[in-house]
């Protein structure tokens, strides 16, 4: 092992001994359901931020979006406007009132809501299915980088990142969000240490400029059309405004107007990643044009184009990213496992200890699954990344951001619209009408407006969901109730 | 030809949605501290 190896593995070995320690401390605190999903609502706004931040950004961005940025150039950064407009009508219309209701799990919120233990199942289970999808995107990343860096089988690197970010998740929501914040720092630091390396190399911004536009006038202009463009944004955005793994972190921050700040500060960290990963894939590209596989761009930047210790620090930054998300959906999943199917359809009496040790056995299962998927390597992480978030978009938007604003949706029409929206874009996606050029729609728009259109139509023919479940969603008192003081929680069991 | 408005015009772009965003923000923090939530 020559020097630099040494210091790469150093690096990596402090970073994952400093968040194992999180996780022990996380693990010996006392623990309720409560505390373990949602810190018991104390997550201030900057770490609240930082949960938000690192959990969107993820390996699809750091791996993913880095190389397609190297692959196309400089239009695909346009979809973080599409991702904005999620978290805007997340912070408009779903996150004031999911933070006053203050459950634990999505699904709750679905339950409570349209009054029905069988669509909290169905929500519970697509999430489970959809994000175990997701997860595979995040482990095929951390292949690329085991293989790429260090050299050892993408399998070996696989089990290592599932195995820290399990440790850790096992210790619950509060552990996990300092290590967010952490981990949001070193994301920053390492492309703030990139950046300056690569552009040195590349003769400046304006001079990489002029090189990648004598390539192909697409990489410096608009590789993807308008078109195009929107139908991706549309599925980042629609996915992120009803995205799970966000709305439970809203249930452990302190308040209303802590989580509208935690959005903004996530929005200007997300600016500041998103455009770092932008100049590095297109410096990369100027440096290194020919590589057998885009998404190996991060992975070689770190490991030939930077110093030992810059690179050291983009790489933890890499893995940083895929970590949180990770741990983010794991605490989602594993959550939706044990509070909403376990608890609801195995053991309804089952003590507060017996749901932990269910949840923390879920999120081991639900980590390893998508290892063994991941193997399989089915197309590039970001392809993956941007398939599962429409389906997402397809089966959740509706219930969540159409249920939480009109009093009339039911439980009958939340279950249409979900299944509905689920199948259409699993129709357009799997029979080739995805192409653009032969019809120019795309399977997220396909799936949210079959889901819109089933949700009200079934809801218009189905009895009222009773006033009692609306009341903490609709009802001005409840508002008041809830806020910027109280906690604003209601009984979801 | 080197970078152009498609990549100026993120960062402008991000800049003014940045603004924008927490001009609201703090406008309903206010509107809740008036309400006395």
């Amino acid at each position: 092992m020559n020097s630099d190896s040494v210091t790469f593995v150093v690096v990596v070995i402090a970073y994952a001994l400093l968040i194992v320690g999180i996780g022990i401390w996380g693990y010996l605190r006392k623990q309720n359901e409560e505390e373990f999903l949602a810190a018991s609502r104390s997550i201030g706004p900057w770490v609240g931020a930082a949960v938000l931040a690192s959990a969107q950004i993820s390996a699809g961005t750091f791996v993913g979006t880095l190389g397609r940025h190297y692959q196309t150039g400089v239009s695909w950064i346009w979809i973080w406007f599409g991702l904005w407009s999620g978290w805007l009508i997340s912070a408009i219309f779903v996150a004031t009132k999911l933070r006053r209701f203050g459950a634990l799990t999505v699904a709750d919120y679905v339950g409570k809501r349209f009054n029905s233990e069988g669509a909290r199942v169905l929500t519970a289970a697509l999430i489970i299915i959809t994000y175990t999808i997701y997860l595979v995107a995040q482990f095929q990343a951390s292949g690329e980088i085991g293989s790429s860096v260090f050299g050892i089988k993408p399998i070996w690197a696989m089990l290592l990142l599932a195995a820290t970010t399990l440790f850790y998740t096992l210790g619950g929501v509060r552990a996990s969000s300092y290590i967010a914040f952490l981990q949001t720092i070193v994301m920053v630091l390492g492309l703030v240490l990139a950046i300056p390396t690569v552009l040195d190399q590349t003769g400046g911004i304006v001079e990489l400029g002029h090189y990648l536009g004598s390539l192909d006038p697409r990489i410096t202009g608009w590789w993807f059309s308008w078109r195009e463009l929107v139908a991706f944004s549309m599925a980042f955005g629609l996915a992120l405004a009803a995205a799970p793994y966000e709305m439970t972190r809203y249930y452990s921050m302190r308040d209303v107007a802590t989580v509208r700040h935690a959005i903004g500060i996530s929005i200007g960290i997300q600016a500041l990643i998103g455009s770092g990963v932008m100049i590095l894939g297109l410096g990369m590209r100027g440096l290194v044009p020919v590589l057998p596989s885009a998404d190996q761009a991060s992975s070689v930047l770190s490991s030939t184009v930077m110093s030992p210790l810059a690179g050291s620090l983009f790489l933890v930054g890499m893995l940083s990213a895929i970590m949180s998300t990770v741990n983010s959906i794991l605490l989602v999943t594993g959550g939706a496992f044990a509070h909403d199917l376990y608890k609801r359809l195995i053991d309804p009496l089952a003590s507060q200890r017996r749901l932990l040790l269910v949840n923390r056995i879920a999120c081991v299962g639900l980590g390893l699954v998508p290892v063994w998927f991941a193997l399989q390597k089915y197309g590039d992480v970001q392809a993956i990344v941007v398939e599962q978030s429409k389906f997402v978009g397809s089966f959740f938007f509706t219930p969540v951001v159409l249920g939480l604003n009109w009093k009339r949706g039911t439980k009958q029409g939340a279950i249409a619209g979900m299944l509905g929206g689920f199948v259409a874009c699993l129709t357009w996606t799997f029979t080739g009408q995805r192409s653009f050029a032969s019809h120019g729609i795309d399977a997220v728009e396909v799936g949210v407006v079959t889901s819109a259109l089933l949700f009200v139509v079934v809801s218009r023919l189905t009895p009222r969901t009773p006033d009692a479940n609306l009341a903490i969603f609709f009802d001005p008192a409840s508002d008041d109730r809830g806020p910027s003081g109280g906690t604003g929680r209601v009984a979801v069991n | 030809m080197g970078f152009g408005w498609s990549f100026y015009g993120f960062f402008i772009g991000a800049a003014v949605w940045l603004v924008g965003y927490f001009i609201w923000s703090f406008i309903m923090a206010a509107r809740d501290r008036r309400r006395g939530r």
